[in-house]
C-alpha cells in the first residue's frame, strides 16, 4: 500500500468504510511517516473543536426577526406591527413577491445568482424610479444649510438632549398613523431602530458603529426622521426627509459618490454629507471622525439596493474614502 | 423544528425559525468570514433569503439548505471580491481583536489567545478550504454533506480538508504543547 495522504483525515474523522479503515490503520502500523501522520491529523483535528463558539449580538437577532414584521410575508402571518407604514420600494425588497423558483431550496445561489440577481435589481431599481418619478412630481425641495454653525449647533441641541433620557417622540400633525414611530422602543437597542426604519421605508444604515447607541428619535409631520446616535467618538445625527435635495444651492460643494447617489460634502468640521437616496434626503452631521461617518454613510444606499451591482457599490466605497480622507 | 408527530407538521413562525437557526448561520458565518461585521452582514443575507422563500419550505431540508445557502454566498462574495481586487478594509487584525474581547467578560486570557490564533489560522487558509474544514469541525458535517453543501466530489473534499488541516497545524506550531488543552489524545491504534 502507498502511503495514507489525504485518507489520514477520512480516517480520523471516520469517514472511511470498515475494510478501508483496516487496511489504512494496518498500513500506519508499519509505517512510521504515516504513523506520524496521523498522529498529527488527531491533535489538529481538534484545533477548531477547542475553540470558543461566538453567538449573536442582541441587535442581530432583532434584526434578523424584523425581517419577519413586514406584512404578507409567509413565515410572520398576521404581520407585527410596524408594517402599516411601509413604502413600496423598501417593503418589495423583502416581501417575497419573487418566490424561488423551484429550486430555489437547494440554495444553489453562486449558480443561480446571475440572472436572479440582475432581474432583481432591475426590478427594484425601475420600482424605485417609478416610486422616484412620482414622488419627485409632487416633492417638497429640500435645502440643507451649508454653514457649519449650523451643524454644529444641530450637534450641540443633540449632545444636550442626550445628556436626558432616551426618546422617541412623533410629532404627527396629521391624523393618520402612518409612519409614526409609535411602537419603537429604544430598550431593543440600535438594531430594533434600524429594523423600525427598514420596516417602516426609511433607508437606513446598515450598521452602526459599534459601541454606538441611540439617543433619540424625532419623527416630524411623518416627512422627516432624525435619529441621534452617540457613539464612543462623538455624536452623529442622521436626518431623512421626504422630498428632493435642491441641488442647485449645494451645486458648489464637493461631489462624492456614495453607491449609486451622489452625495455632497456641506462641511468638513464638522463632517456634513448630504445626498438623495430614492425619495428621500439624507444628511449625515457627525462630529464623531471620518470613520464612524464613513461606516455609516457607505452602508445607507447599499441597504436600500440590497441587489445593486456589487461594482458599483464598491467604487462608491472607494469615491467616499478618498474624498474623505483627502486633505 | 416542529416536527410533533406524523402528519401534524406546523408551519414554524418566523420568530421560531430566526430563534432555532440564527445562531448557528451566525456561528458558521463568523468562522468562514472572521469577524463580527462581516459575518452579522452574511447571517443576514441569509435570512432574507430564507424569508423570500419561506413558501417552497418543507420539514427536513432545513439545515443543510442554511448550510449550503451560508457557504454559498460566502464563496461567492470572496470570488467576487478578487475579481474586483479589493482589499476589503485592511484592518482585519483590530477587527478580529475588537469581535473577541467582546460579550464574554469571563473568558480567560489563554483562550482568548487561542481563539485569536486559531481565527487567524483559518483565515489565511483558501475560502474553499476553510468552508470543508469548518463544516467539518465546527459543524460536525460528514464528508458527503460537506461534498453536497459545497457541490464538489467527496475526494475533494477529502484532500481540501487534509490540506487544510496540515495548513492550520503549520500555522498553530508555536501553539502545540498547548493545543489541544484538556483533551487526552488517544494514539492507541497507531502505536508500534
Amino acid at each position: 500500500m502507498t502511503h495514507l495522504g489525504s485518507l489520514t483525515s477520512a480516517l480520523v474523522d471516520g469517514q472511511l468504510d470498515p475494510a478501508d479503515a483496516e487496511r489504512a490503520l494496518a498500513h500506519a502500523a508499519s509505517c512510521p511517516q504515516c504513523a506520524a501522520e496521523l498522529a498529527a491529523a488527531r491533535a489538529s483535528r481538534q484545533v477548531l473543536s477547542a475553540i470558543h463558539d461566538v453567538a449573536p449580538a442582541p441587535d442581530l437577532t432583532a434584526r434578523l426577526l424584523a425581517l419577519g414584521a413586514v406584512d404578507g410575508g409567509p413565515g410572520a402571518p398576521g404581520g407585527s406591527g410596524t408594517a402599516s407604514g411601509s413604502r413600496p420600494p423598501t417593503t418589495s425588497l423583502l416581501a417575497p413577491t419573487h418566490p424561488f423558483p423551484a429550486g430555489g431550496m437547494r440554495g444553489d445561489v453562486t449558480v443561480r445568482r446571475g440572472t436572479r440577481r440582475w432581474v432583481t435589481s432591475s426590478v427594484v431599481g425601475l420600482g424605485a424610479a417609478a416610486v422616484a418619478l412620482f414622488v419627485l412630481g409632487d416633492a417638497h425641495v429640500v435645502v440643507p444649510s451649508e454653514r457649519p454653525a449650523q451643524a454644529m449647533a444641530l450637534l450641540a441641541h443633540v449632545e444636550d438632549a442626550a445628556a436626558g433620557t432616551p426618546s422617541v417622540a412623533s410629532q404627527d400633525s396629521g391624523a393618520s398613523s402612518a409612519g409614526t414611530a409609535d411602537g419603537l422602543d429604544l430598550g431593543g437597542g440600535p438594531g430594533a431602530v434600524l429594523a423600525w426604519m427598514h420596516a417602516n421605508g426609511w433607508p437606513c444604515p446598515g450598521q452602526l458603529p459599534a459601541g454606538a447607541t441611540v439617543t433619540a428619535v424625532r419623527l416630524t409631520g411623518g416627512d422627516v426622521l432624525e435619529v441621534d446616535v452617540e457613539t464612543p467618538r462623538g455624536q452623529l445625527v442622521l436626518t431623512e426627509q421626504r422630498g428632493i435635495l435642491d441641488t442647485a444651492i449645494v451645486a458648489g460643494a464637493d461631489r462624492v459618490d456614495v453607491g449609486g447617489s451622489s452625495a455632497y460634502v456641506l462641511s468638513r468640521s464638522p463632517w456634513h454629507l448630504a445626498w438623495q437616496s430614492q425619495d428621500t434626503v439624507v444628511e449625515i452631521v457627525s462630529d464623531a471622525g471620518r470613520d464612524q461617518v464613513q461606516q455609516v454613510a457607505r452602508t445607507i444606499p447599499a441597504e436600500a439596493f440590497s441587489d445593486a451591482p456589487p461594482a458599483r457599490i464598491m467604487r462608491g466605497w472607494h469615491t467616499v474614502t478618498g474624498v474623505i480622507s483627502g486633505p | 423544528m416542529d416536527v410533533t408527530t406524523e402528519g401534524q407538521w406546523v408551519a414554524p413562525s418566523w420568530e421560531e425559525i430566526v430563534r432555532e437557526h440564527s445562531a448557528r448561520v451566525y456561528r458558521l458565518a463568523y468562522r468562514l468570514t472572521g469577524n463580527q461585521h462581516d459575518a452579522e452582514d452574511l447571517t443576514q443575507e441569509v435570512f432574507v433569503r430564507v424569508f423570500r422563500s419561506l413558501s417552497s419550505y418543507t420539514p427536513g431540508t432545513f439545515e443543510g439548505w442554511l448550510h449550503r445557502i451560508t457557504t454559498n454566498l460566502f464563496l461567492d462574495q470572496v470570488r467576487r471580491r478578487q475579481r474586483v481586487r479589493i482589499d476589503p478594509i485592511g484592518e482585519d487584525t483590530s477587527r478580529i481583536a475588537t469581535a473577541e474581547g467582546r460579550g464574554t467578560p469571563e473568558r480567560g486570557y489563554e483562550h482568548a489567545n487561542l481563539d485569536h490564533d486559531v481565527q487567524r489560522a483559518l483565515g489565511e487558509l483558501a475560502p474553499e478550504y476553510r468552508a470543508a474544514v469548518v463544516l467539518c469541525d465546527i459543524e460536525g458535517l460528514s464528508y458527503e454533506e460537506i461534498a453536497v453543501t459545497l457541490g464538489i466530489k467527496l475526494g475533494t473534499v477529502r484532500s481540501r480538508i487534509h490540506r487544510a488541516r496540515a495548513q492550520l497545524r503549520s500555522a498553530l506550531v508555536h501553539r502545540a504543547p498547548g493545543l489541544v488543552p484538556d483533551r487526552p489524545r488517544d494514539q492507541a491504534e497507531v502505536s508500534p
